[in-house]
């Protein structure tokens, strides 16, 4: 007997729901199976954030602008620098916008993004003392991370309309800052302790030790 | 504006009782939850609020919605210009702009009309519907006196009290009505025969014809 499952809907708060579980699963399931794997190798793990990343946003693309994206270009900065911050940013984007959409916006977002993991990696010993993760720091970035961000894809309005309105349309957009703000720093106050020790890991980035003395030829 | 201080107060007083009501290594967590939960339930109030706040009003004299808020571009407006002398005292001070749920939110009074405007309407494909709904946000000042005439259309002998017979001369060759400017040309259908458009403006303001 068959059932067809394609004929069950859902409304669209126990979609939410339902997502919200998945985001959920999948990001505990990462941070407590990973012990498991003792592989130094950092594509492993940047490969897996952006499978987070690019799911995490599109499951939860029915909040307004709350969505992992932001705060794991944060870590990967952090943890991976600038030039994985780049190719987490391109990839990302490019890969999310391919089911919610496409457009000369994508660009923006890349810059945002990437922007965020820049001086995230620049900022880094703001973030790590002493070897530890420091939350508020980290708090603080990740909140002026959803204004920065949501400023510089407001960028791509100024190819269709005039300069002076970029004022305007940018403080309309101030609750929806403050909603991405308010999310960093969720995803912050909720994972960046364990997606750290996770990136521990697979980095050797985090406890730079200085060589002893000079290799002989 | 009280609306939206008392919006931000809730979420920021809620913010600080979820930060104190949990352990201390608990407190970001337990704080950024509720910010975000609180802030989300209140998300449509915020922004409609800060919208209204910071909307402009529009400065492009050859757009219909020149002078109106900028919020209530692409949506459905009706004015009503009242004389100076029968002016109700709320909108004395200038062109008053009320949105459809019935917050006046911004005045200017630099406009050389004293009255109001109600706008911010969707999807009326007639006149007398629209102009039904901007009366309707504030009844006593606005309520309407009309003679219907059956197929002839109706007539608006009054908006808010105001007769345009008693504000001006109303004669065997001259007569003074409630003239209707739809975007920004005088109408020559009658308000009840009037086809919309989604961004259609209504002006109300009494006039002189002669014959």
């Amino acid at each position: 007997m068959l059932f067809d499952a394609h004929a069950v809907t859902l409304s669209p708060t126990e979609q939410f729901i339902l997502d919200l579980a998945i985001v959920t699963v999948a990001i505990a399931s990462l941070i407590f199976t990973d012990s498991k794997f003792k592989s130094k190798n950092p594509g492993l793990i940047f490969t897996i954030i952006i499978v987070v990343a690019v799911s995490g946003r599109m499951l939860l693309d029915p909040i307004p602008n709350v969505q992992p994206v932001t705060f794991l270009a944060i870590m990967v900065g952090i943890y991976f620098g600038i030039s994985y911050s780049i190719a987490f940013a391109t990839i990302v984007t490019l890969s999310s916008n391919v089911m919610l959409e496409h457009g000369i916006w994508s660009n923006y977002q890349i810059i945002g993004w990437a922007s965020v993991g820049i001086l995230a990696a620049l900022l880094r010993s703001q973030f790590i003392q002493n070897e530890k993760l420091n939350i508020t720091n980290l708090a603080i970035f990740a909140a002026f991370s959803g204004f920065l961000f949501n400023w510089i894809v407001s960028l791509s309005i100024l190819h269709n309309v005039d300069p002076s309105f970029f004022l305007i349309y940018l403080l309309n957009g101030v609750p929806f800052d403050l909603l991405h703000a308010g999310g960093n720093v969720a995803f912050v106050a909720w994972l960046a302790n364990p997606l750290s020790e996770l990136m521990n890991r697979h980095t050797n980035l985090t406890a730079p030790k200085a060589v002893p003395e000079l290799v002989s030829n | 504006m009280s609306s939206l201080i008392a919006t931000f107060s809730v979420v920021a007083l809620l913010t600080i009782l979820g930060y104190l009501a949990a352990k201390e290594e608990y407190r970001l967590k337990s704080a950024s939850i509720v910010f975000l939960v609180v802030l989300l339930l209140s998300l449509s109030t915020l922004s409609t609020e800060w919208s209204r706040m910071t909307s402009e009003l529009v400065d492009n004299d050859e757009d219909p919605h020149y002078g109106l808020p900028d919020l209530w571009d692409g949506k459905q407006v009706v004015c009503f210009h009242f004389p100076d002398d029968a002016t109700p005292s709320e909108f004395a001070d200038g062109r008053h702009h009320i949105d459809y749920d019935g917050t006046d939110f911004k005045t200017d009074k630099n406009w050389n009309n004293t009255g109001a405007c109600v706008g911010g309407f969707e999807g009326y494909e007639e006149g007398l519907d629209l102009l039904n709904a901007a009366v309707e946000v504030r009844t006593h000042l606005f309520g309407l006196n009309i003679t219907d005439y059956g197929d002839l259309g109706i007539f608006i002998n009054s908006i808010g009290g105001v007769d345009p017979c008693i504000q001006g001369p109303c004669g065997d060759n001259i007569w003074s009505s409630w003239e209707i400017y739809h975007n920004g040309v005088l109408s020559l259908s009658g308000i009840s025969t009037l086809t919309l458009n989604d961004d259609s403006v209504l002006i109300f303001q009494i006039g002189t014809t002669t014959w």
